[in-house]
């Protein structure tokens, strides 16, 4: 699994850094940097957190091709 | 997601280090028993040996939580008050296990109360990640 860099550039549209979207969802900020780094696969509860917070679909953020 | 106490990561972590710490406890139990049954009866007093088996697998669960980051709740709350506590009673107890008037091995068993080793070594552990992870905050933001 590779990094996902469309979470970091939504993150960046919204001018959130990693702190913030974590503290946002309430994960850690270090799951945060697992999930973008690809170090972590979220279950489902957590995308859509993440999709939520960053007004992104799941397809736009974690839809691989 | 807010009121839960861990993130799922952390969760995960601490289900993995739970099964290691279980392990090595089984582990320690066993080299215990073929100590006793093959080569010294009695290495320590009943109540020492006990602790040594509980506090072994104790300090690497909270260690190993500690450094997977599954030790701080997700809510950012850190025990630095526990932890200076912890700090000062393990001093303390390190200290008295050292001027013990016996010495570390008394009746041919060992004489050496680990208890303020563990303390120390959670609190110690605490602050060096608590300041790396500050150093990895910065360099994010």
């Amino acid at each position: 699994m590779g990094k996902n860099l469309r979470i970091k550039s939504a993150r960046a549209e919204k001018d959130m850094s990693q702190k913030d979207v974590a503290e946002a969802i309430g994960i850690t900020r270090q799951t945060m940097n697992a999930i973008e780094n690809g170090d972590y696969n979220p279950t489902i509860k957590l995308c859509r957190a993440i999709c939520k917070e960053l007004d992104r679909t799941l397809d736009e953020l974690f839809w691989e091709d | 997601m807010k009121s839960e106490q861990f993130d799922e990561l952390q969760v995960r972590n601490r289900q993995r280090i739970s099964y290691q710490t279980m392990f090595l406890m089984l582990v320690l139990i066993l080299i215990n028993g073929i100590v006793k049954e093959c080569f010294i009866s009695n290495w320590a007093t009943p109540i020492l040996e006990a602790n040594l088996l509980i506090i072994i697998p104790a300090l690497y669960f909270i260690s190993m939580c500690i450094w997977k980051n599954a030790y701080f709740t997700n809510t950012g709350i850190k025990s630095n008050i526990t932890m200076i506590i912890f700090l000062i009673l393990g001093i303390i107890m390190v200290v008295l296990a050292i001027i013990n008037e016996n010495g570390f091995i008394y009746n041919n068993m060992l004489n050496f109360n680990p208890t303020g080793i563990f303390f120390v070594a959670i609190s110690l552990q605490y602050w060096i990640k608590g300041l790396i992870d500050r150093i990895k905050n910065k360099n994010d933001e």
